[in-house]
């Protein structure tokens, strides 16, 4: 029996000398040079990530729109055929399911892309509470996905395939030929702060898709990369992790998403009355972006505390911004809202003692426009 | 495949220890340590003139992901720190036995330094790990 899930492209990565590691019930490539390396690649060039492990959710038929309008925080109704969307599911008390992104292929057929760690528990969350004709499928076995990330992503997708793939606008999606009869349904959508894609293919059709990527992206300085990388590069880019920064005891608007959060759409969803409730007290923890020194990196627990030592707050992620520079370390957490104000100076305990650590604007970073006409 | 010096002596948490003479010592992290680690960007090392035991710890290594506590291979008084680390953690990735070696130390007991590992154990003891791992 298999202790541990594997990707289709496992083999692959074995090949490549991965330093494989446990990610929830998954063994999936942490890095396959060094992590810095990885990040850097995608900031400059590309890099090509396996990240087959999310869960994939279809679903289809009489009232699929409605389920998804009652179970999500977003508006589905304002999501076109061939568009994608960041959205919540949330409890009746508002707080986070989980974060996933919905593609409408459709009118009545969506496909959902969720965390890993929790694409059982989603199912069965959306099955419990579906509108009885809607038909849901965990079809994730099917499928593989890559993410190919980076200010070369497109050329080098281009050049993967005939198809015209530079005016897919962001948050959209289009399914093509690439090289080698293989169908993939590209999005111009990603986790990393840079332009890319996430490439969606059958799953038997997975290592060749990677080889094709890798081959095609070298002249243009493309390196596979591992989930050390993605967590460094989405950290810069200020992105929450299902798991660290939202979780079943925050709710989107204490994680400061509530664009993602449509109170006033057609139809009522899960957790509206509490959220509506939160917005109108506007009392509630905030989850900010900090900026410290860098003489230590904060962790997922570390307490901060305000100038007279009393506990305002934890931090929920925290790591290097190795684009920012070496004397800066990053993190996010959740802090009493009079905390939360740009440049308020807070402090993180550190193996005991308070670092100084100040309250920033997220993104951290910003990527360039680095080629004319990128900025669609 | 981990470069494991000839000259140097070892300990099972990857530490080395380079004989300088005069019972003063250097001390760093092996190869396979910051293999192990991924890229090491911050490095916290003690005062000059911190007395420290063997066995109990002298400095952290923040890489990426994760803390490591730096572990002292024998007792002695730390006589030099290398600044360089400051601004400069990567060495200790890339040259680990060079330009990344963190300090040196003045013995408090030489006896400490020969019940170290040689390099044919400290390879031994690695090529063990990786057998589990």
């Amino acid at each position: 029996m298999k202790p541990f899930k594997h990707t289709p492209l496992y083999d692959t990565h074995r090949d490549l000398g991965a330093k494989m590691a446990k990610f929830g019930n998954w063994k999936m490539p942490i890095r396959y040079s060094t992590t810095l390396k990885e990040h850097r690649a995608v900031r400059e060039a590309a890099g090509l990530f396996d990240v087959s492990h999310m869960g994939e959710i279809m679903i289809e038929g009489a009232g699929a729109l409605i389920t998804l309008q009652h179970l999500t925080t977003n508006d589905v109704s304002r999501l076109a055929v061939g568009g994608a969307q960041y959205t919540f599911m949330t409890t009746r008390e508002g707080t986070c399911v989980d974060d996933l992104i919905i593609t409408r292929i459709d009118e009545e057929k969506f496909m959902l892309v969720v965390n890993a760690s929790n694409t059982e528990k989603d199912l069965r969350w959306i099955q419990s509470k579906r509108y009885p004709l809607t038909k849901t499928q965990d079809v994730s076995e099917q499928k593989a996905l890559l993410a190919l990330q980076g200010p070369e992503a497109r050329e080098i997708l281009a050049h993967c395939t005939r198809d015209n793939v530079m005016g897919i606008r962001p948050f959209t999606f289009k399914r093509i030929m690439l090289q080698g009869a293989i169908l993939a349904d590209v999005s111009r959508t990603g986790y990393t702060g840079e332009d890319g894609f996430e490439i969606m293919v059958a799953e038997h059709e997975a290592a060749r898709t990677w080889n094709l990527l890798l081959e095609k992206g070298r002249e243009y300085g493309l390196i596979p990369c591992g989930l050390g990388a993605r967590d460094t590069l989405r950290l810069e880019a200020g992105l929450a992790l299902y798991g660290n920064d939202l979780d079943r005891d925050h709710t989107p608007l204490e994680a400061q998403l509530g664009r993602f959060v449509k109170l006033d759409k057609q139809i009522a969803f899960l957790g509206k009355t509490r959220l509506r409730e939160q917005q109108d007290n506007a009392s509630h923890d905030l989850l900010v972006g900090l900026m410290l020194d860098g003489r230590r990196i904060a962790r997922k627990g570390f307490i901060i505390q305000n100038a007279a030592r009393e506990v305002v707050g934890e931090i929920t992620s925290g790591g290097p911004a190795p684009t920012l520079g070496k004397k800066i370390s990053i993190a996010l957490g959740y802090v009493s809202r009079e905390y939360s104000e740009i440049d308020t100076e807070l402090f993180v305990v550190i193996d005991k003692t308070p670092m100084p650590a100040r309250v920033v604007e997220t993104p951290f970073y910003h990527r360039q426009n680095r080629k004319k006409g990128a900025g669609s | 495949m981990s470069m494991v010096p000839e000259d140097l002596r070892y300990t099972e948490e990857h530490e080395w220890i380079h004989d300088d003479g005069d019972n003063v010592v250097t001390v760093g992290i092996t190869d396979y340590a910051q293999n192990q680690l991924d890229d090491v960007v911050v490095v916290e090392l003690p005062a000059i003139g911190t007395q420290i035991n063997q066995g109990n710890a002298f400095g952290v290594v923040d890489s990426c992901k994760a803390s490591s506590e730096l572990c002292a291979p024998v007792s002695g008084e730390v006589i030099a720190v290398n600044a360089d680390l400051d601004t400069s953690p990567e060495l200790v990735n890339e040259a680990p036995y060079g330009n990344g070696w963190m300090i040196k130390m003045r013995l408090t007991d030489p006896s400490e330094v020969e019940k170290l590992m040689d390099a044919a154990a400290y390879e031994a003891f690695i090529a063990s790990l990786e057998e589990d791992g």
